[in-house]
């Protein structure tokens, strides 16, 4: 049995937009599940109403079988980390700890036991005695992160709780999260915007958009198999080439490409001759070269280098094959002194495999 | 969740209550044509048409009136220099002494002026009153001005320097147009609370000069009659508009 | 210009913009309270005012002052009383200004942000009204016909209890002195509560705590500040009331600021009515040090300081 069940959730505000439409979603126990989307796509509303501070206006909400609707939020065995991590300012980091405790009415000894441990699990022993705002903001985190978990919520919410930190922090506690999640088994629910985070962090992830799914799967299913336009473009970078349909055998369906002709992509589905299209393939799997022989399984293209972008370990470049028509390609810069492999107005030419794209019905 | 809302919604409203009922009353009557202040009668403007013609409020309306006007121009001048010296400057000294009559109970204030003007032999009368009334009206000036300052982008008048402005120019074309709301509010509030006075007033005053407030208590100890209810509403209707007139003209500063 | 005279200038214009406004408060408010504490130690005038403080004679100059002011206040147990009296008036004051303030100010820092400046207006409104009408209002409210006074009585009566005076009574002060000081309670106590994080009381929530234990548990500390702030403001002026007693107040309601007001206008002994204003200056000085350092050491207290 699933521990969290949304079973068709609408929520709309007074002034009649539609936060969450019509959502289902089904959550296991122990994986680590990430919301991910847009700000405005209804994932902190979602979130929100898992928490018990609003209730959806139409569905039902099941934890572990038993509907969640009319439970106040104190009686709900889910914690939430907050964006702004609202800790209380006016305890100090180990009365933050054990206030759920003291809530639940644990008896004093065990309460301080149990906060020790919580505090030694995110490596805070050492401050107990602080008050937050003496913390840096990774400490502040960990601090939220104890007080949400010390009682053992049957659910973790997590409300973009690495926003407000630096590049460096963030990767450091996308480790932590990930470890500790491992640790004490809890589920996590993780609302964020940020792709690769969602990407790095979750064992399955649902992308929202406009208050609805549109694509649930693991990280890698999701990233290499979009479903949807807007999530090959949400994640990553995507080149989107629309045409409509041509010819089409088993397992593969020729799309017409304006300016590009018929490209080649893998799909079971046999779509109706003439039916828009879009073909979606990452510029990573996209080869370049000067030359490169024609093979079969691969759509090939020629054209010039129109701009290029040059970030570090990667460059990415475009390539214009006719009038407007650009593809992008990216390429590890491997070269050992860092030379460039092309410049700009270099005929080059370009490749990738029918079954590297993927076939958008829109 | 709603019904507490509710409770908050309902106590809230109370309190309201609580703060408009008394001055509501109070304009009511003045439309009552009765003597007692008791029963609705009837309406009437008689004891509107009464204070026209009586002489000894009249007189205290303008003495107070010219304590107002020349408090106001005082304290403005000594004020505004006080409030530019104290965001320019860490005056410890003149800050102590700015914020410390707004602390005082006005009793305090009202008769230590008493035995300082009787020492210094300054005749109590409308000089006393005005000096008395310059004494507290000077820190809400200070006060005001400061803060329209403290908001002014210090680099602005290093930007007009920067632009070949002489530091003349800077301060009329940068400074003042910053602090005029400032001090329009400060001249505002120095004129309210002047008119409004009436602790400080008593024990300044002397034997001889009445003031409004002074004429009101005066009224209220002796006998109280409608036409009490009249002048307070009329000078409600008068800080009113000048409370609204000054959030017109120093919109953000008069909040203080 | 040179350098040491663009320096030299800038030192006059400091002096100028510091000087003057110093020079006429050291005047106008300084000099008056320290002559008013020299008052203490001198003599009553024979019709009112001050005798000098020294007098010369053949033998030289003698100055002629005297302790018997304090002596006095401090040895009969009327002013004591009337002391204590105040004190208690003023904190009860301060209570029920608490009381009524928070209920209104959390309204206030919940309302949507477009009402939220139109509210705070509707605290201050009345304030602006002139003062001695704000307390001759609950004259008319109070007085033994009016609409009120008649409605309680017979209300009373019902239960069969004696009809009560309201108007010049300890009640009437009371009532009085809240409502004139009600704004400067929940002016501060809404800017401390509208800069908590909303995101505390989503927390305590979730984390298990009911609405009631929230409140207790966070809103309410948290506030201590602005609740000591609020206090500060109600407390020191209620203390020194003098018009709300004179005008509310019987010969039962009486309070310092009478006592004073007696001294100077009626009794006309100005160096013992210098005594009570000087031991009322020192007790509002102690009383605000006091409370400020409790709240310091409140929870609450510490967050807030910086």
């Amino acid at each position: 049995m699933s521990l969290l069940e949304m079973r068709h959730i609408t929520r709309r505000f007074d002034d009649d937009t539609v936060a969450v439409d019509d959502l289902s979603l089904s959550i296991q126990p122990g994986e680590f599940f990430t919301l991910l989307g847009p700000s405005g796509c209804g994932k902190t509303t979602l979130l929100r109403m898992i928490a018990g501070f609003d209730d959806p206006d139409a569905g039902s909400l099941l934890l572990d079988g038993e509907e969640l609707a009319g439970v106040p939020p104190e009686q709900r065995p889910v914690h939430t980390v907050f964006q702004s991590y609202a800790l209380f300012p006016h305890m100090s980091v180990a009365e933050n700890v054990a206030f759920p405790l003291r809530m639940a009415s644990v008896r004093r000894a065990e309460r301080e036991q149990r906060t020790r441990e919580a505090l030694e699990q995110v490596r805070l022993a050492d401050f107990a005695h602080r008050r937050p705002d003496q913390l840096s903001g990774g400490q502040r985190q960990r601090v939220a992160v104890a007080r949400a978990l010390v009682n053992r919520p049957r659910l973790l919410l997590l409300d973009e709780p690495l926003a407000a930190l630096d590049l460096k922090m963030r990767e450091q506690m996308q480790i932590e999260l990930i470890s500790l999640q491992m640790e004490v088994g809890i589920t996590f629910v993780y609302v964020t915007h940020d792709q690769g985070e969602a990407l790095a962090l979750s064992d399955r992830l649902a992308v929202m958009n406009n208050g609805r799914v549109e694509q649930v799967g693991d990280p890698s299913d999701v990233y290499e198999f979009p479903d949807t336009r807007f999530v090959a473009d949400f994640i990553g970078t995507c080149n989107l080439l629309d045409g409509s349909v041509g010819q089409s055998e088993t397992g593969l369906v020729y799309l017409d490409v304006p300016g590009l002709g018929p490209l080649g992509v893998a799909s079971d589905a046999s779509p109706r001759t003439g039916a828009p299209g879009t073909l979606a393939v990452r510029p990573e799997k996209v080869r370049i070269d000067a030359r490169i022989e024609p093979a079969t399984h691969e759509n090939r293209l020629e054209g010039t280098v129109h701009d290029q972008l040059y970030l570090g370990d990667v460059t990415v470049y475009r390539i214009e094959i006719t009038d407007g028509q650009l593809v992008e390609a990216m390429l590890p810069n491997t070269s050992a002194r860092g030379e460039r492999f092309f410049d700009f107005g270099d005929q080059v030419q370009l490749a990738w495999r029918h079954d590297a794209g993927r076939l958008l019905a829109d | 969740m709603p019904a507490r809302s509710r409770a908050l919604w309902f106590a809230a409203m109370g309190v309201y209550a609580f703060l408009y009922l008394p001055l509501l009353i109070v304009i009511v009557f003045s439309f009552n044509d009765s003597r007692l202040n008791a029963r609705w009668t009837g309406f009437t403007l008689d004891w509107y048409a009464k204070l026209l013609g009586n002489q000894q409020l009249l007189t205290a309306a303008w003495n107070s009136l010219v304590i107002a006007l020349a408090v106001t121009l005082i304290s403005v001048l000594v004020g505004t220099i006080a409030g530019i010296a104290l965001s320019r400057y860490r005056a410890r000294a003149l800050s102590l002494l700015v914020v410390t009559p707004m602390a005082v109970p006005d009793i305090l204030t009202g008769v230590s002026l008493l035995v300082f003007f009787v020492m210094i032999h300054l005749t109590l009368g409308m000089q006393s009153v005005i000096l008395a009334h310059v004494s507290f009206c000077i820190s809400f000036v200070a006060i005001v001005v400061r803060s329209a300052l403290t908001n002014l982008d210090p680099h602005l008048v290093e930007a007009a320097r920067d632009l070949g402005a002489t530091p003349f120019i800077a301060f009329r074309k940068v400074v003042m147009p910053a602090i005029t709301p400032g001090i329009v509010a400060g001249a505002l509030l120095a004129f309210t609370l002047s008119i409004d006075d009436f602790v400080i007033t008593f024990f300044t005053a002397g034997a001889g000069t009445t003031t409004l407030p002074l004429q009101v208590y005066s009224m209220i100890k002796v006998s109280i009659t409608p036409e009490i209810n009249a002048v307070s509403t009329l000078l409600m209707v008068m800080t009113l508009s000048l409370v609204v007139l000054a959030s017109r003209l120093a919109p953000e500063t008069i909040r203080t | 210009m040179t350098r040491a005279g663009s320096l030299q200038t800038e030192a006059v214009k400091r002096r100028l913009l510091v000087g003057l406004p110093t020079l006429v408060l050291l005047v106008l408010f300084a000099a008056p309270t320290l002559i008013m504490v020299l008052a203490t130690f001198q003599f009553p005038d024979d019709f009112g005012g001050l005798a000098p403080a020294w007098y010369s004679d053949s033998d030289g100059v003698h100055l002629d002052l005297t302790l018997e002011n304090y002596e006095r206040f401090a040895g009969e147990a009327i002013y004591l009383k009337i002391f204590w009296r105040s004190l208690v008036y003023a904190t009860l004051t301060t209570l029920f200004c608490a009381a009524l303030a928070y209920p209104l100010a959390m309204f206030i820092t919940r309302a949507p942000s477009r009402i939220r400046d139109l509210l705070v207006l509707l605290v201050i409104l009345p304030f602006w009204s002139n003062f001695l009408i704000r307390v001759y209002a609950w004259m008319s409210i109070l007085g033994p016909r009016s609409l009120f006074t008649e409605g309680l009585n017979g209300l009373l009566g019902w239960f069969g209890l004696g009809p009560v005076t309201l108007l010049f009574t300890p009640f009437a002060v009371i009532v009085g002195l809240v409502y004139v000081h009600l704004p400067f309670m929940v002016l501060p106590l809404y800017a401390n509560l509208c800069r908590h994080d909303p995101a505390w009381l989503d927390a305590a929530r979730d984390l298990g705590a009911s609405p009631w234990k929230t409140f207790v548990g966070v809103t309410l500390p948290m506030s201590v500040p602005g609740l000591v702030a609020g206090s500060l403001l109600v407390f020191i002026p209620a203390l020194g009331a003098f018009a709300v007693p004179d005008i509310l107040g019987g010969a039962q309601g009486a309070m310092i600021g009478n006592l004073i007001s007696d001294q100077f206008l009626s009794a006309r002994d100005w160096p013992f009515g210098s005594t009570i204003a000087v031991a009322l200056t020192l007790f509002v000085v102690f009383i605000a040090w006091l409370m400020t350092a409790v709240a310091r050491r409140l929870p609450g207290g510490a967050a807030h300081a910086r």
